[in-house]
């Protein structure tokens, strides 16, 4: 054989491949070298365009290192041959590295969906055998492979899977500047730490300034009040949409309230005419944690676009996921800045990561008490962390986008069907009620028992768990009364008896998109024959 | 689709037995070569069965695919 066949090689081969007069022959590209045995894995290539049932591309004239096939080629990704070495009769022409780079990125893609269906497919529910938890995510082929994708790019860190992330979650909000972290909690962090940024001039929070809140919350909606040396001020809430009593909220504002920081609970919005009313007339910032809440709207327009800025989790038990991860946004480009820079280490710099220059000014500033011309990548302008997300994290919440409009539908319509269920339960148990004026994106199903039950809630809890339905506490309850909160500085404004209530008697149920009405209507069984209703 | 490979050797009548797996009445495919033990018999043995695949005789031997055939 006068010559070497090597991998990303197009040859020709005789065809059939034991017609050896080679009166007919056909091209196919040669994925690797021969083996021990002579044996070479190859891929044939047809003029005939791919149909849609199989799996397949077209190469164009910059896939060839050389001159490429004279006529339209199509590589047949999911036909693979073992052929031996003595078959080939000539070499026609050599794929680009990248272009076989990009041979390898395609198979190894293609196998991901039979993966997925069996490793994440749906699987049959045994009631009272099989778990219903409360939360869940929803991931399959299309993360998978984007995930893939992301790792073959051997980037690893924040890329071009984010920045596709941050502009779609910024046409879904309609909003600017979308900013990815690592965590719900890292947004709430950044949020709050930039209204507390010097760039802000006077506006920016000072150590002892109060910040509106609720205590019947999750805690990383208020530690990065207490982190940045502020104040929070607890308001009680109300039963039925477990958001803050915006009555007391009006009343709860002092001298000190510089800004109101709240969750719209288990994805019910709170009262976003008052509350922004009160923050116009007061000139306080508002924060809205929408960890809870991708989707929900006040009077149609999407929770998280009414305050200064917004925050997102993708914790697998939230709406969409990416692990880990979370989002700020805001319509203002100075407050983007400023979350930015304390995202990434403090930096005043704002390139990309594997970016340099792009304020084409790197070494001619003059900042703080640097030298004239400090390398602009090393000035630090706030306290910063580095809490960005890896692009593996943002492919996922890529695909997941794609999904969000079915995810919504799907705990909206889980929500109405729990809402109907369970009316044959309302003696005992409080039925949760959305905000008037708002269209949720429910992240549960809160119910509180109501005293005349009869019962605890830690027994019917209990006896749910003992049939293998998950239930959740409204998280911290009344985080006054946890053990972290002993010795911190804060306010009560009026009281807190509706939060106790809710510490004490109410717990959410799943709705997740991952559940179906099969074991939702179970789980209505169960609790019915609790409490010995519908019948 | 099931396949398996044999050697046997052709008796004086010019026959050959084979014992298959499947039960009777099924349909089969049978192809003979002569077996001389060398590389290129496998090789032939191994692409005669990979060309009777739904691809090769439907895809491949279309006569569309004869514009190869002058490279």
């Amino acid at each position: 054989m006068p010559f070497k066949i090597q991998a990303g090689g197009i040859y020709k081969l005789p065809f059939p491949f034991t017609d050896l007069s080679s009166k007919k022959a056909r091209p196919a590209l040669a994925l690797s070298a021969p083996d021990v045995n002579g044996d070479i894995r190859f891929l044939f290539i047809t003029t005939t365009p791919v149909r849609s049932s199989e799996r397949g591309y077209a190469f164009d004239a910059g896939d060839y290192a050389g001159t490429p096939l004279p006529f339209p080629s199509f590589l047949r990704l999911d036909k693979p041959f073992l052929l031996h070495q003595s078959l080939v009769i000539k070499p026609l022409a050599q794929l680009s590295r990248a272009a076989f780079a990009r041979v390898f990125r395609r198979l190894i893609i293609a196998e991901i969906p039979c993966f997925a269906e069996l490793e994440h497919g749906p699987r049959p529910f045994v009631s009272g055998t099989t778990l219903i938890p409360p939360s869940g995510k929803v991931v399959g082929a299309p993360e998978l492979e984007n995930m893939v994708e992301a790792a073959l790019d051997g980037w690893l860190t924040t890329g071009r899977f984010n920045t596709a992330f941050e502009q779609e979650l910024g046409k879904f909000l309609d909003l600017p500047h979308v900013l990815t972290v690592n965590s719900g909690s890292s947004a709430n962090l950044l949020a709050v730490s930039a209204l507390c940024s010097p760039s802000l001039g006077e506006r920016a929070l000072q150590p002892g300034d109060e910040v509106l809140t609720v205590a019947a919350g999750f805690p990383t909606t208020v530690n990065p009040i207490l982190v940045n040396g502020l104040t929070p001020v607890f308001v009680d809430v109300e039963l039925g949409t477990y958001n803050v009593d915006v009555e007391q909220l009006a009343a709860a504002i002092g001298p000190r309230t510089r800004a109101i920081m709240l969750a719209h609970t288990l994805g019910n919005p709170f009262n976003l005419d008052v509350v922004t009313r009160l923050a116009h007339e007061h000139g306080l910032w508002l924060v809205e944690d929408c960890c809870d809440a991708l989707g929900s709207t006040w009077r149609s327009r999407k929770v998280g676009t009414f305050g200064d800025v917004g925050t997102l989790s993708f914790y697998p038990a939230h709406h969409i996921t990416m692990g880990e991860g979370g989002a700020v946004f805001t319509r203002d480009p100075l407050l983007a800045r400023i979350v930015a820079s304390i995202r990434d280490w403090g930096r005043d710099c704002w390139c990309a990561p594997g970016r340099d220059n792009t304020c084409g000014k790197r070494f001619d500033w003059r900042l703080g008490k640097l030298p004239v011309g400090y390398d602009h990548k090393y000035v630090y302008s706030h306290l910063g962390y580095n809490l960005k997300i890896t692009d593996m994290q943002a492919a996922c919440g890529l695909a997941q986008l794609e999904r969000l409009p079915g995810l919504i539908e799907a705990r909206r319509r889980h929500f109405r069907f729990l809402r109907e269920r369970l009316q044959s339960c309302e003696e005992f148990l409080l039925l949760p009620e959305a905000t008037p004026g708002s269209e949720p994106s429910w992240f549960g199903f809160p119910v509180t028992l109501r005293e005349s039950a009869g019962t605890t809630r830690l027994d019917l809890l209990r006896y749910l768990d003992q049939y293998r339905i998950g239930v959740r506490l409204l998280f911290a309850g009344n985080l006054t009364r946890q053990p972290y909160f002993a010795n911190r500085q804060y306010r009560i404004a009026g009281n807190l008896t509706v939060t106790d209530l809710v510490a004490e008697n109410t717990f959410w149920l799943g709705l997740w998109p991952g559940l179906d009405t099969v074991q939702l209507d179970y789980l209505a069984d169960r609790l019915e024959a609790y409490f010995g209703a519908g019948f | 689709m099931n396949t398996i490979q044999q050697i046997v050797t052709v008796r004086k009548d010019g026959q050959v037995t084979l014992r298959v797996p499947w039960p009777a009445e099924t349909r089969v495919r049978v192809i003979v070569l002569e077996e001389s033990g060398t590389e290129q018999d496998e090789a032939i043995a191994l692409a005669c069965w990979q060309e009777q695949s739904g691809f090769a005789r439907q895809v491949l031997a279309d006569p569309a695919e004869d514009v190869w055939n002058a490279l």
